[in-house]
């Protein structure tokens, strides 16, 4: 793999950056380690690090690294999804990070390119170890199997993303065989301009209580979540609050029954919030526990994180008025994924974001035209 | 007798000590005109009140200067505390001067995902590859 005469060359080019003030020398590719388990699926081509520079500032040390990297497909069946684990010295600093490549259709022999672009701002203290791991964390084949640790929960991410992703295809598939290509080129405008519709807020994730630098002026209060149920939800919602005040969300929970006859092992809310003028956001989600907690069909659990999130938009606070909550992601355990339908989803449109292969999808359209669309929903 | 002394000529001693003691005299009489009077002493003393606050701010001004200089402005405790939240051009973890991002830097349409435990998604085209991309970073 890498030598350790890589590695210690890599330590000292960035000592070097560190007593270099204002300056910055190129990061070579020995302090980034990748690591492919001998009886992986990929294998690695070709890797470059191009133009990752490492510079002093201060009594810190800013690295900006530029990765690039050839995968190949050394398996038996087609690839669908990939996801890298990203750490940064995990034992010494920590920052973690993943990076998932969706909607991939590689088959066996076939090669991808993948990149990942990483900036870290550390103290200058630099150990002999490489400053970057990336580690496979999981691939998920055609046929829903999957290979890999799964430090991640990368499975059940990439098994939803599938599923979604087989839902819209056949969505359009279906249109262009009962609409044509017009009628799939309507399907794309509609779609492209609900992406470009849809209004986005700032959120920032912190563990603990109330930010000392938030909007907040309010006193902080109880929330109650209402809800948007789908008919054809394994779970149902029951009750939920937020301790709110101001801009801030924090301490989310929502009661939940499995209302299904199979055991459910992860539950996923989506969360929507409204200001005071009624305009809605996707907040983002609530995840039960990553325990492995079975709720068994007719119970209920509670999904709770004590977590704060803050809320703005266009660099201005954005006051929590109203909460919405609905089911977003089901897993069983057995491992069966549900998500809801598109009929769900259009009772959420304009605040929900299209799916990473609606977007995929989109994005061929508008690079390529109708044709490549056409061709490209053939292949599946 | 030395032979030196003998060279001397004759010393009007009487005369000349008289002289002496009125230049005497007239000195201590100049002295005393020019001299500061007591009273004057007394109302400029070394330390007065409006030299003292000169000094003390004086002092308070380097203090100040000092702590701008050498330490950095105190901080909210909260700012040291782990988040994760978007930038300019990525997705970051932070905790205190420690960083940790992944950048989308070119992507033209970039969605968000948030998860309630600590979790800050980002999905996007990459305009390199073309693929689908999803990136997250955690709170640790």
């Amino acid at each position: 793999m890498w030598s350790n005469v890589k590695t210690l060359t890599a330590a000292i080019v960035l000592l070097g950056a560190a007593g270099l003030q204002a300056q910055d020398v190129a990061i070579p590719a020995g302090a980034v380690n990748i690591n492919l388990p001998d009886n992986s699926p990929l294998a690695l081509k070709s890797f470059t690090m191009a133009d990752s520079r490492a510079s002093a500032r201060g009594a810190a040390l800013a690295l900006d690294l530029h990765m690039s990297a050839t995968l190949r497909n050394n398996g038996a069946n087609r690839i669908h999804g990939v996801t890298l684990r990203v750490v940064a010295q995990e034992v010494t600093l920590g920052g973690k990070g993943s990076v998932t490549y969706p909607s991939l259709n590689v088959g066996p022999g076939e090669t991808f390119q993948v990149r990942i672009d990483m900036q870290l701002m550390r103290p200058s203290q630099v150990t002999g170890a490489p400053l970057v791991q990336v580690d496979l964390d999981g691939v998920l084949f055609q046929d829903l199997s999957f290979f890999g640790p799964d430090r991640l929960n990368s499975r059940r991410m990439m098994t939803a993303c599938e599923m979604e992703a087989q839902r819209d295809r056949a969505h359009f598939k279906r249109v262009l065989a009962q609409a044509g290509r017009a009628g799939l080129q309507r399907e794309m405008l509609e779609s492209m301009a609900r992406q470009s519709e849809s209004s986005q807020l700032a959120v920032s994730v912190k563990r603990s209580g109330r930010a000392v630098t938030s909007a907040a002026t309010g006193s902080e209060h109880d929330a109650e979540f209402a809800f948007l149920k789908f008919p054809d939800s394994p779970v149902e919602p029951l009750r939920g609050l937020a301790r709110i005040s101001g801009n801030e969300a924090r301490a989310p929970r929502i009661e939940v029954r499995n209302r299904s006859n199979r055991p459910v092992k992860y539950v996923e809310m989506g969360w929507i919030v409204s200001d005071p003028s009624g305009k809605q956001y996707m907040a983002g989600s609530l995840p039960s526990a990553d325990s492995d907690v079975i709720l068994p069909p007719g119970q209920s659990t509670r999904l709770l994180q004590e977590t704060t999130l803050n809320f703005s938009a266009k660099g201005q606070p954005v006051n929590v008025q109203k909460m919405v909550g609905f089911v977003n992601q089901v897993e069983f355990a057995d491992g069966k994924i549900w998500v809801p339908t598109r009929q769900d989803n259009a009772l959420l449109v304009g605040v929900l974001p299209a799916s990473a292969e609606e977007q995929r999808l989109t994005d061929i359209y508008r690079k390529r035209g109708i044709d490549a669309l056409a061709a490209e929903l053939g292949k599946f | 007798m030395l032979p030196e002394l003998k060279q001397i000529p004759e010393v009007p001693w009487n005369r000349i000590a008289a002289d002496m003691r009125g230049n005497i005299r007239l000195g201590l009489a100049a002295g005393e005109c020019v001299r500061p009077s007591r009273q004057a002493e007394r109302d400029t003393p070394l330390f007065s009140g409006a030299r003292a606050t000169l000094a003390l701010a004086s002092v308070l001004a380097l203090m100040v200067t000092g702590l701008m200089l050498e330490g950095p402005a105190p901080r909210m405790a909260r700012a040291n505390e782990p988040m994760v939240q978007a930038t300019v051009n990525g997705i970051q973890s932070r905790s205190g001067d420690q960083a940790f991002g992944l950048m989308h830097s070119g992507a033209s349409s970039v969605t968000y995902t948030v998860g309630a435990q600590g979790t800050l998604g980002a999905r996007y085209t990459d305009p390199e590859t073309g693929n689908v991309t999803m990136t997250k970073v955690y709170v640790e």
